[in-house]
């Protein structure tokens, strides 16, 4: 095992939960009676609702067929009947068909030992259409389909594959429970994509406080046979991110508006390895995620595996209701999450976390004039320099705002975290994205 | 659901990402490094009197009342920034200034440098400093009228009113601190005690020996501006600045060791020794080198952006101060080496813009990657 490593430029410590999820092991939340499960869980184009109301559905039925190559299947989380059909607004902003199930009748998977397929003699095919039909969706991210985003790329062969051990968020802690819990099936499932993707190179990286889980997963490794390396890294946010794990591992250095992939290296997070593990072997669906539950005003943090479409509400309930007045409620990490005011959104394929933040914890700044302090300029792990993006954005100058780098920016929240006069620079920055967007699209409809 | 899960929807935050902050914010720093060099002005009032207290309400007061009439940019006194400003630049004063002139600096450093740029955040020169040295420019022969303090019992030092201005003036021995002791310069008796101590359990048996003469400067028992006598009180309070990441480790980093190398050097040259000789110890003890870094450098105002900008800045303004303090016209009030600097800002900014991740430094090229789509 080499020194720990890091990303150089740029990056932000925000502080930890005081009391953190991270020691207590996770637990299986209660089933809800009733699920919300959106049709849009993912990134791309939303699955189709091949369900109507009134029908009556199978724990793991199809309730959304993917629409197109960039869509992921939906399952029935519950078994039970389609009550009602109705339209959301995700935590994201983003506006989504949902499917509402009432619980009824029999579990057919929950409690019952499948005996592990032999992945070995499936053809690389069969293990693809596996990972689609079971929905998997990268968990840690954005929720690019796996089927879609783990193949070997058109321009260069794959020479890393990283497993994303790093928490990808100050207060969560699920990652390192999923290494500590589970390292054999994580290997076993380190191995699958190994065969698919054959990269020169196969690593788990480990930063900050999972680093600890090392000792387990050596062992899982040796076992094993595998040559799967570990690689420990350096605890500063945004280490878990895409572009900066790729610097940190494999000392590539690809710019924030380009792929890693177009680098040779592929980046999968633990929990996504496990959902394509459980998919190929036991043919199970995505129907459920660990959820870091946490926050100030959580009365007992922690870590619980719930099936989609229960309502967060339900998993803050479960974990003792509020201990003290909630001023922000976050889906998601504290860094890039989305706050919303409502307890009845739909844990997703996408959420990672729910958080109740105090007052205190949100350390939140009242908005002054920038001091050209240049601490957003040093926090900046893609380079860039936000304070003068927010200057050229104010001149409403788009040419000047894209040849700054707007599209490289990650959206990874350092600058916003550290700017001192508590400029919202992030918001700032995705605003303008869209609006160069919106333009370029208007202008493409006018040159036809 | 049941009563612990109830929500106040009303009082939840809604807002973008990121949903949690640093604990720093512009108000905060500046109260910060106010409470930073305030045990340097206690030291300073007990030092040299009730002259020190008069000087510094003075400044702080101007300051705060600039503000506060002036029409509202952005900012307001409650911020903080005056009221640093007023009491870094009279804190950079000679105990015995007068009050008025004191006065008459801060409105010009809050009114005319912050002020007249555009507020908070658009000034091109640290307020503080220009005040400084606008003071050194209206009467030198007030600004260097610099006290003994009164534990060695007061008055003035007849041969230059600081150990930097006594060594510049007259002739003698090579070494600073030999020539200091040949013109009679006041040493406590805590000096000669210490330094005895230390050669003695310390530096004898590594066969070094430490003259006597830079503990008095390490407490701060020599003359020097109201706040900039005791190297220990700064150092502590910028060690824990440093280590809040309310000042930068950059700029004072940079700036000694442009200044240290700049002082051993021609330190030695500059009264008729040789080169590479310098006395680096003694001129960072004296003078007010050390104020200067940590706590006038390191503002946001005037200073650069970029990381690598504030090596290059606290590099240049360190070898200019050094270059000041030994051939310029002033011995003390090496603040103008920092505003100097201040006007190649946006130069540095330029020079120094950050290396886009993921592209190559010298051609601003992507590397190897296109972007997708
Ligand atoms: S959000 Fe964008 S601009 Fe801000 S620090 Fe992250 S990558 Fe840089
Ligand atoms: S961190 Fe905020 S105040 Fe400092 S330069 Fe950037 S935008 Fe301006």
């Amino acid at each position: 095992m080499k020194l720990i490593h890091t990303f150089l430029k740029g990056g932000v410590f925000p502080p930890e939960h005081t009391r953190t999820a991270r020691d207590a092991a996770t637990w299986n939340a209660m089933i809800p009676a009733r699920c919300v499960v959106p049709l849009l869980q993912h990134s791309g184009v939303p699955a189709r609702r091949i369900v109507q109301r009134g029908q009556r559905v199978n724990e793991g039925a199809i309730i959304g067929a993917a629409r197109a190559y960039e869509s992921a299947r939906v399952h029935a989380p519950i078994p039970g009947v389609v009550s009602e059909i109705i339209q959301l607004t995700l935590a994201d902003g983003r506006q989504s068909e949902a499917v509402v199930i009432e619980l009824d009748g029999e579990f057919q998977q929950l409690g019952r030992s499948i005996k592990p397929r032999d992945w070995r003699r499936l053809k690389n095919r069969r293990i693809y259409e596996q990972i689609s039909d079971a929905g998997v969706v990268g968990l840690g991210g954005e929720g690019v389909p796996s089927h879609t985003k783990y193949v070997l790329p058109k321009t260069a062969a794959v020479e890393w594959l990283i497993v994303n051990g790093c928490e990808s968020e100050p207060y969560l802690s699920s990652e390192y429970r999923l290494l500590r819990e589970r390292p054999q099936q994580l290997v076993e499932g380190i191995q699958i994509l190994m065969r698919l993707l054959s990269p020169k190179r196969t690593v788990i990286a480990l930063a900050g406080h999972t680093r600890s889980a090392v000792s387990g997963l050596r062992g899982a490794v040796a076992a094993a046979r595998s040559r799967i390396q570990l690689q420990r890294l350096a605890g500063k946010y945004p280490q878990g991110d895409e572009h900066t794990l790729v610097g940190s591992v494999a000392g590539r250095a690809v710019r924030g508006a380009a792929t890693v992939a177009d680098a040779g290296c592929m980046v999968i997070d633990v929990a996504t390895v496990l959902a394509m593990y459980e998919a190929v072997l036991l043919g199970k669906p995505l129907v459920e995620r660990t959820v870091t539950v946490s926050g100030g005003a959580i009365a007992q943090p922690g870590n619980l595996k719930v099936r989609l479409g229960a309502s967060i509400g339900d998993l803050i309930e479960e974990c003792g209701g509020f201990c003290a007045a909630p001023r922000k409620l976050v889906v998601g990490g504290p860094m890039r999450g989305h706050a919303v005011t409502d307890l009845t959104q739909p844990v997703t394929k996408l959420t990672s976390a729910v958080l109740a933040l105090t007052e205190e914890e949100l350390q939140s700044v009242g908005q002054t004039a920038c001091v050209r302090c240049g601490r957003c300029v040093r926090a900046c792990p893609m380079g860039l320099e936000p304070v003068m993006l927010h200057l050229l954005i104010a001149q409403h100058d788009w040419r000047a705002v894209v040849k700054a780098g707007v599209f490289d920016c990650t959206e990874c929240g350092c600058c916003g975290f550290i700017c001192p006069s508590g400029i919202p620079l992030v918001d700032q920055l995705k605003q303008a994205k869209s609006q160069i967007r919106r333009e370029e699209h208007e202008d493409g409809e006018r040159a036809h | 659901m049941n009563e612990r899960t109830e929500l106040n929807t009303s009082r939840l935050i809604v807002a973008g990402s990121p949903q949690i902050h640093d604990a720093l914010s512009t108000t905060k720093l500046n109260w910060l490094v106010a409470a930073g060099v305030a045990p340097a002005a206690l030291w300073g009032f007990i030092q040299f009197g009730l002259p020190a207290v008069t000087v510094v309400l003075a400044g702080v007061g101007a300051a705060a009342l600039t503000e506060a009439v002036l029409p509202k940019r952005v900012g307001s006194v409650r911020d903080g920034n005056a009221i640093l400003i007023g009491l870094l630049m009279s804190l950079m004063f000679p105990p015995a200034a007068p009050w008025y002139l004191a006065a008459v600096s801060a409105v010009f450093a809050v009114g005319i440098v912050k002020w007249a740029f555009g507020g908070l955040g658009h000034a091109i020169l640290n307020p503080a400093v220009a005040g400084r040295v606008l003071a050194q420019v209206l009467a030198p022969q007030e600004m260097s009228r610099y006290a003994i303090p009164l534990a060695l019992g007061g008055g003035e030092f007849e041969h230059g009113a600081t150990a930097v201005m006594a060594v510049r003036s007259a002739a003698g021995s090579v070494e600073p601190l030999q020539r200091l002791q040949e013109l009679g310069y006041p040493r406590s008796v805590l000096d000669q005690a210490v330094t005895a101590w230390l050669n003695e359990h310390l530096f004898e048996p590594v066969g070094v020996v430490l003259p006597s003469g830079y503990v008095d400067p390490f407490i701060g028992l020599a003359p020097g501006g109201i706040g900039e006598t005791s190297a220990l009180l700064l150092l502590v309070a910028s060690a824990v600045l440093l280590g809040r990441r309310v000042i930068s480790w950059q700029v004072p980093l940079a700036f000694f060791a442009g200044f240290a190398a700049a002082i051993a050097v021609w330190g030695s040259v500059a009264f008729g020794g040789v080169a590479l000789r310098g006395d680096v110890l003694f001129h960072s003890l004296h003078g007010g080198v050390l104020f200067l870094m940590f706590f006038c450098a390191t503002d946001n105002t005037g200073a650069p952006a970029t990381g690598n900008g504030m090596v290059l800045y606290g590099l240049a303004a360190g070898v200019l101060a050094a270059v000041l303090r030994l051939f310029g016209l002033y011995a003390e009030g090496l603040a103008v080496a920092v505003l100097v600097v201040s006007f190649f800002v946006p130069l540095i900014n330029h020079v120094t813009k950050p290396a886009r991740f993921g592209f190559s430094r010298r051609r601003r090229k992507p590397l190897l990657y296109k972007p997708r789509g």
